[in-house]
């Protein structure tokens, strides 16, 4: 009996550790300036990240939410920065990479490719590049998870 | 055994404890979330502000100088006269050669690329080089006396090197970027010039290397103003200096205006067209010490201390992507192209006060100048 | 399936006879009614509704003879319908990206007042729309709305209607 529950228990960890591999990665997340608060989520086969909370969530000359103000697409320049999808597109390459993705910078209207890092459970660096990987910039993201009142 | 049976069900407790708390939650209040872990996080001043002029990664431009005369004095070596040190007496400098130069100016490549960028800390490396010909038409009075080294030979007059060989400068420059907290930063600089009439064949001795750096303390007061104070070391007025450092970056809230200031390097007022184009007027100091092979023995170094002050307007476009294009007009301002005879390749420091006298002492009329470069820069 | 045939058939011969390109021809392509759904618990804030649209580009031009070749993919309109008698909770603001199998993640629509639970809600149509020749030749698009919750909470899961309709050009 006792042998059996150890090969199950063994089997269940094994499990949660491969599926948890891939999906690592979701969850909400802080970066290193903290004005915003970024949740990362898998839709399909690939994973996105939106802005869920803001430092500053009102602009402060109308006392609007903010908005994506420096959008190069005038059409799209209402859009709400809460909720905005800025992460988007990374695949799982293994080895604690996501790859193929890019990211979009609200203050400057740019969008970057990048790539994320995952360093440990919770924190991973997160490198926006344009072209090459020389010429970007990397940034550290911590986990941020509910804290009991 | 049952130890090990409680180690297993809090192994798995902590893997599942993730997808358990997901699905408890009722209220999805953002403000209450914290790190996972207590260590405080650490904030970091951005490197920019808004609004600024795209930093070049990679540039190669064209830099041209309009025709101006030229005064050359005497060339005094203390060898010859032991006992009156160079006797080229500043205020009436005795003139030995004057010409024309008709074209001066050549190829500029510059480097500045990310080797470590991250956040908390941002190191830029780059190598770069200027190279400056000169078109000396007839001199209008060649030397009166020829030049003559201290053993007899006799040497190139400075105009006939200037139009044969050139001015050449190579330059690696180090910059490293230190957020201290959300607000502050140190940035740090040092540079290694190699300048001369050398040409790629026949290399200067690298002891003749000289070293710049500078170092600022500044404030990112928000995202549209920082400013910082600082010191250099600094070959840009021509001789070797100590000088304050200067920072004064600010954009207007409507990001049309600006001031890119880093004295006594540069110091521009901006106006940007829009995200695409940018208007630039101010003034850059250049300057190095070049060395002059021909005048250099027993291990001196005869050294032309060039300084100029180009006040200018500037016109920045992107053509496509991130690649930009950069026009000048401007006028070059002679500071200095006097010249020094250094002891053993190592320099002295004249600063404004010191007295030592130059090897030669020279003046430059002021032409206009143009600049013309393409430069892949950062977004 | 038999009342979207013919409602394609229609658009399809008044396409054909607006063409004017002898080169391309033009398709308004409606998609049947997707099932937007956002699955709760949801909170007050920012939340995602997806659907999947999978079809044949056979099935879409079936009038097309040779090889189907996409030359030009354009969104026109989308809209999203309240479900009949379903209690909505306040709505804010609606994003829509489309993501396609291949390709990125693209902004194709905003919604800027409130969503409506009486009628259907026109999007504005993202003016930029790179590369939606090669996300439609996928037969595969994933539509995701992210909309904002104003109440506190809801618990169940909100289904809305959505309608999308492309232009696309195919080589004739």
């Amino acid at each position: 009996m006792r042998n059996t529950i150890y090969v199950i228990a063994f089997c269940l960890f094994t499990y949660i550790g491969f599926a948890q591999d891939a999906d690592a990665i979701v969850g909400v997340w802080e970066p290193s300036n903290g004005k915003v608060y970024v949740k990362i989520d898998k839709i399909d086969d690939k994973y996105y990240g939106k802005i869920v909370w803001l430092r500053e969530p009102n602009d402060p000359e109308t006392g609007k939410p903010k908005t994506d103000v420096n959008n190069p697409d005038e059409s799209m320049k209402d859009v709400p920065l809460k909720g905005y999808r800025m992460l988007k597109d990374f695949v799982y390459k293994g080895d604690g990479e996501w790859e193929d993705g890019t990211i979009y910078d609200p203050q400057n209207g740019t969008t970057y490719d990048c790539v994320i890092n995952l360093k440990d459970e919770n924190t991973m660096d997160i490198r926006g590049y344009v072209g090459v990987k020389t010429f970007g910039r990397t940034d550290t993201w911590k986990r941020l998870e509910k804290k009991k009142k | 055994m049952k130890s090990i049976n409680i180690l297993i069900l809090l192994l798995l407790l902590g893997s599942f404890q993730y997808t358990f708390s997901q699905e408890e939650e009722e209220e999805e209040d953002y403000s209450s979330y914290g790190a996972v872990d207590d260590t405080p996080i650490k904030r970091y001043a951005k490197p920019t502000i808004s609004g600024m002029s795209p930093q070049k990664f990679i540039s190669l431009g064209f830099d041209a100088q309009m025709p101006y005369k030229y005064q050359f004095s005497d060339v005094r070596f203390p060898q010859t006269n032991p006992e009156s040190g160079f006797d080229v007496e500043e205020e009436n400098p005795n003139i030995n050669e004057t010409g024309r130069a008709d074209f001066t100016g050549g190829l500029r490549i510059g480097t500045n690329i990310p080797i470590i960028s991250k956040s908390s800390f941002v190191w830029q490396s780059g190598i770069n080089f200027m190279d400056t010909r000169y078109n000396i038409s007839e001199s209008l009075n060649s030397p009166r006396t020829p030049v003559v080294l201290p053993d007899g030979t006799q040497a190139r007059s400075l105009g006939r090197i200037l139009n044969e060989d050139g001015l050449r400068n190579l330059n690696w420059t180090n910059t490293f970027f230190f957020p201290l907290s959300e607000k502050n930063f140190v940035v740090f600089q040092s540079q290694m010039d190699l300048s001369g009439n050398y040409d790629f064949g026949d290399f200067q001795p690298l002891n003749t290397v000289r070293y710049s750096a500078a170092a600022v303390y500044g404030k990112r007061v928000n995202d549209y103003y920082r400013w910082g104070i600082g010191v250099a070391r600094t070959y840009r007025v021509g001789n070797l200096n100590y000088v304050p450092v200067i920072m004064y970056d600010w954009t207007s809230k409507n990001r049309k205006w600006g001031t890119e200031i880093l004295f006594p390097a540069r110091a521009y007022v901006r106006y940007n067209v829009n995200k695409n184009s940018l208007f630039l007027t101010g003034f850059d100091l250049e300057g190095q010490s070049y060395r002059i092979s021909d005048y250099s023995f027993d291990g001196n170094s005869f050294e032309i201390r060039r300084g100029e002050v180009r006040p200018k307007i500037e016109f920045q476009t992107r053509l496509h992507g991130y690649f930009w294009l950069s026009l000048q007009a401007g006028y070059r301002w002679d500071w200095s192209y006097d010249a020094d005879q250094l002891d053993g390749n190592t320099d002295f420091f004249r600063g404004f006060f010191g007295d030592q006298q130059f090897a030669m002492v020279n003046s430059l009329d002021n032409p206009l100048f143009f600049n013309v470069s393409i430069n892949f820069v950062s977004p | 399936m038999k009342n979207i045939g013919l409602k394609l058939s229609v658009f399809l011969c008044a396409a054909i006879l607006f063409s004017c390109s002898v080169e391309t021809e033009t398709h308004i392509v409606e998609t049947p009614v997707l099932d937007l759904k956002a699955s709760g618990p949801m909170f007050q804030g920012s939340n995602t509704a997806t659907v999947t649209w999978e079809y044949t580009l056979k099935e879409l031009f079936p009038e097309v003879e040779n090889e189907i070749v996409i030359e030009d993919a354009r969104i026109s309109s989308i809209k999203i319908s309240p479900v009949n008698n379903f209690d909505y909770p306040d709505i804010g603001k609606i994003v829509m990206e489309m993501k396609p199998k291949n390709t990125s993640m693209s902004r194709v629509g905003l919604l800027e007042e409130n969503f409506s639970t009486t009628s259907a809600n026109g999007l504005t149509i993202a003016d930029v729309q790179e590369d939606f020749d090669e996300a439609f030749k996928d037969e595969r698009l994933t539509f995701v709305a992210d909309f904002d919750l104003k109440d506190e909470e809801y618990y169940d899961d909100i289904d809305f209607e959505l309608v999308v309709t492309f232009e696309v050009q195919t080589r004739k």
